[in-house]
């Protein structure tokens, strides 16, 4: 692979908006616990720089790497609204088991903002992309029901198991590095697990499976996946009851692709043709007879593509202040510490401009490794920060 | 009972509401609450067809430059949820635990529609006439500064003081082709020092002081007719209120807000560019331009009625007085036609265009109504008592 042109098609910056998915169901202190009936509304922001990524060795590198000088980054905020109403739906009736295992249905919808940095920006222009996105994100819905409860001694705890389906409404532009939606949606039934230790110790841990549809509309060029790959969480939270308003706590999350992602429609290319300088020199043209050409174009093979998967692994750890039986205040810190995020190799040919057409120079084929985009195809590196408000609206 | 109801109708007048924007006009709103969760639904309609130019001349034209008859019109539905509550009440912390906090959230719903030559599809591809849906967020958090100290005694206190830190963030709908967007893909942070006083039966007073600064905007619509850097924003406000008749109440207020300049980098085009000399083309200047800043001041008269303790209803008409928007003239230059090399390609002066700011640098004239609802979610058993 000649460097200088295979440079020129790894433009493609990689962009790492965070997993909303994987946000969402971080569990936080008594997250799946017994709770009282009632509604419960809960708000929370994250906010992050994105500055690192991790790429498909595991390693962690510049947001920006290796096309755009260090420095550059893609701000987010991200806005969650959760409402969640616990109580029984068939307690008066015959239904066995439900009657008498209250059931759970939740409602998560979220608001997100992602700016690119203006190196960053100004890269994209020339694939003819947005660096931006704004808008409203997918609507989580979900309905559980709580399983067995027990006690024995200092030790009580109780089974929770639920489903969601991720409706992809959010806004999706797919001339766009970055989108607020996903475009596919998602099935993740999940089994969670509430423990108390001595009345000081709350662990919340819980194992899901995210099955993912297929999205016939990728973005940014092809280079978020057509079929993103199922993916697996399994999750556990570890508080500590200091008094009863002070709680703290350690958590620690894995999530994993179940294989590769496939890339079916990888189109992405330069709005403009290549100024002969920048070609001339990859291809071995000598001087005399680069003049003769105006411009290259580089047209991208069809074909599927696969990266080798993601995955992250983030530690948490929050202060909560809660407050009259009635509200939480949260503030959480996660850190990433270990992940893979997604690349591929992508093959293009080369082409001198011509009237009419382009004309492809033998032997001309470039290969060059782009970085794939957005929840499916990128995983950050970069911490982010969470701030929490749980409101009861009737205590009980 | 007469006193109770009295009570709860007075905090209710507290809920902050009816706001077109970053724009509140409502009587009570610098008012310390008893805790609870307050709710506020707003709904305007703005014709948004007339603006003060950069000279404070009013204009029949959301964009002058574009000629008379442009209309940027928008219905807006904005929420306001927000919560009183002690913080921290147990700790005996200093400053924090002998004293009331309020957080509030703001969200919106913007319906568009631009009419008016605005878009040249064939001179610049891209361009949309309108991105409406929801709005950017408003976050606001902080201290009763005054007058929540005796809030557990439900003491009367015929003045409060509230200090807000607040945030912006950036979610509404947007398309960096259109001039008319629901979002504005900038930040900013602020404060709001606001005062509320009861200094007779039935006479309320509010009144504030708002600064708020930006963050950099990489994606300038229409473009990069909206700012790249927004100039900080001042705001004075003031509200008397006065009860008519029973639960009912009559309000007027005023407004004035100051826009520092705004920075415009890189324009890619103007509503009426100088024409190109033969054989050549022209094209804006690269470069960082600024305008003279925003200046608006708007009168509100309102009612509001109290239908029940925890529900009141307002009508709001807004009248702009005076203003200025942000507009700058944009250098050109030409140079010849498909130049290559260095062969006349060296790029020459060719006059310059006006080019009106946009999105938060329109300061528009038109008038508007509004309609408010507020409820509250609180026990009703609010801390005060009107005098």
């Amino acid at each position: 692979m000649r460097p200088a042109i295979a440079a020129v098609a790894a433009l493609c910056v990689a962009s790492a908006a965070e997993a909303q998915a994987g946000i969402v169901f971080t569990p936080h202190l008594s997250e799946y616990s017994k709770l009282a009936r009632g509604a419960y509304a809960d708000h929370t922001l994250i906010v992050s720089s994105i500055e690192d990524q991790y790429n498909r060795e595991g390693e962690k590198v510049p947001l920006s790497d290796p096309v755009i000088p260090p420095g550059e980054s893609i701000d987010v905020g991200l806005l969650l609204a959760r409402y969640l109403w616990i109580g029984n739906l068939f307690e008066n009736t015959r239904v066995p088991f439900l009657r008498s295992h209250d059931q759970l249905f939740r409602v998560i919808g979220n608001f997100g903002w992602q700016q690119s940095s203006t190196g960053v920006a100004d890269y994209t222009r020339q694939f003819g992309q947005s660096a931006g996105a704004s808008g409203l994100g997918d609507l989580f819905v979900l309905a559980g029901f709580y399983g067995a409860e027990y006690r024995w001694g200092p030790l009580r705890g109780n089974d929770l198991w639920s489903f969601t389906y991720k409706w992809p409404i959010g806004d999706y532009d797919r001339e766009s590095l970055l989108n607020i939606g996903t475009n596919y949606p998602s099935y993740i039934p999940q089994y969670a697990h509430h423990q108390e230790w001595f009345g000081r110790l709350f662990i919340d841990a819980t194992a899901a499976w995210q099955f993912n549809g297929d999205n016939d509309e990728p973005s940014f060029g092809g280079l978020t996946p057509t079929e993103p790959a199922d993916v697996w969480n399994l999750e556990a939270n570890f508080a500590w009851k200091f008094t009863d308003r002070w709680f703290a706590d350690l958590g620690i999350t894995h999530r994993q692709s179940d294989g590769p992602n496939r890339y079916g429609e990888v189109t992405i290319n330069f709005v403009d043709p290549i100024p002969p300088t920048a070609a001339c020199n990859a291809l071995g043209v000598p001087p005399a007879q680069c003049g003769l050409v105006d411009n290259f174009r580089l047209d991208p093979i069809e074909g599927v593509r696969e990266d080798r998967g993601t995955r992250l692994t983030l530690v948490t750890t929050s202060l909560y202040y809660i407050f009259r039986s009635s509200s939480v205040v949260n503030l959480r810190l996660a850190l990433p510490v270990s992940g893979r995020g997604g690349q591929i190799d992508m093959e293009y040919d080369v082409l001198v401009d011509a009237p009419g057409g382009g004309v492809v120079i033998p032997g001309g084929t470039q290969r060059a490794t782009l970085n794939t985009v957005q929840e499916a195809g990128a995983v950050s590196a970069s911490p982010y920060l969470e701030m929490r408000f749980v409101y009861l609206f009737w205590a009980p | 009972m007469r006193r109770l109801r009295g009570v709860a109708l007075c905090a209710l007048l507290a809920a902050p509401a009816a706001m077109a924007a970053d724009r509140d006009f409502e009587f009570g709103r610098y008012l310390a609450k008893y805790p609870g969760m307050y709710a506020t639904a707003t709904l305007s309609q703005d014709p948004r067809d007339r603006v003060f130019d950069a000279g404070g001349e009013e204009q029949d034209s959301a964009l002058p430059a574009y000629g008379d008859g442009v209309e940027f019109e928008q219905s807006l539905l904005q929420a306001q949820l927000e919560w009183f509550f002690p913080w921290f009440e147990s700790e005996q912390i200093p400053f924090v635990s002998s004293r009331l906090w309020t957080a509030r959230a703001r969200l919106g719903h913007a319906r568009l529609d631009t009419q008016g030559a605005v878009l040249d599809e064939d001179a610049e591809p891209g361009l949309s006439a309108y991105a409406d849906g929801i709005t950017d967020i408003e976050l606001a958090f902080g201290p009763v500064l005054y007058g929540s100290a005796d809030w557990r005694n439900r003491h009367s206190v015929p003045l409060s003081v509230l200090l807000l830190l607040e945030a912006l963030l950036p979610v509404g709908e947007r398309d960096d082709g259109s001039p008319n967007n629901a979002g504005g893909n900038v930040r900013a942070f602020g404060a709001q020092l606001g005062l509320h006083a009861r200094p007779a039966d039935g006479w309320l007073i509010d009144a504030g002081a708002r600064w708020r600064s930006f963050a950099g905007n990489e994606e300038p619509a229409f473009g990069g007719h909206e700012p790249a850097q927004r100039g900080d924003q001042w705001v004075l406000d003031a509200t008397l209120a006065r009860r008519l008749w029973r639960s009912l109440y009559a309000s007027a207020s005023g407004y004035h807000g100051r826009g520092d300049d705004n920075e415009y980098r890189n324009p890619r085009f103007a509503a009426d560019e100088p024409a190109a000399d033969p054989l050549m083309e022209t094209f804006p200047a690269p470069g960082t331009y600024t305008d003279q800043g925003t200046e608006l001041t708007e009168l509100g008269l309102a009612l509001h009625w109290f239908a029940t303790p925890r529900l009141r209803l307002g009508a709001h008409y807004l009248l702009p007085l005076d203003g200025a928007s942000g507009s700058f003239e944009l250098p050109y230059l030409q140079q010849l036609q498909d130049c290559a090399g260095t062969v006349g390609c060296d790029p020459q002066p060719n006059g310059s265009a006006a080019v009106d700011g946009q999105g938060a640098a329109r300061a528009y004239a038109s008038e508007r109504w509004m309609l408010s609802l507020a409820y509250s979610f609180g026990q009703g058993d609010f801390w005060f008592t009107p005098r």
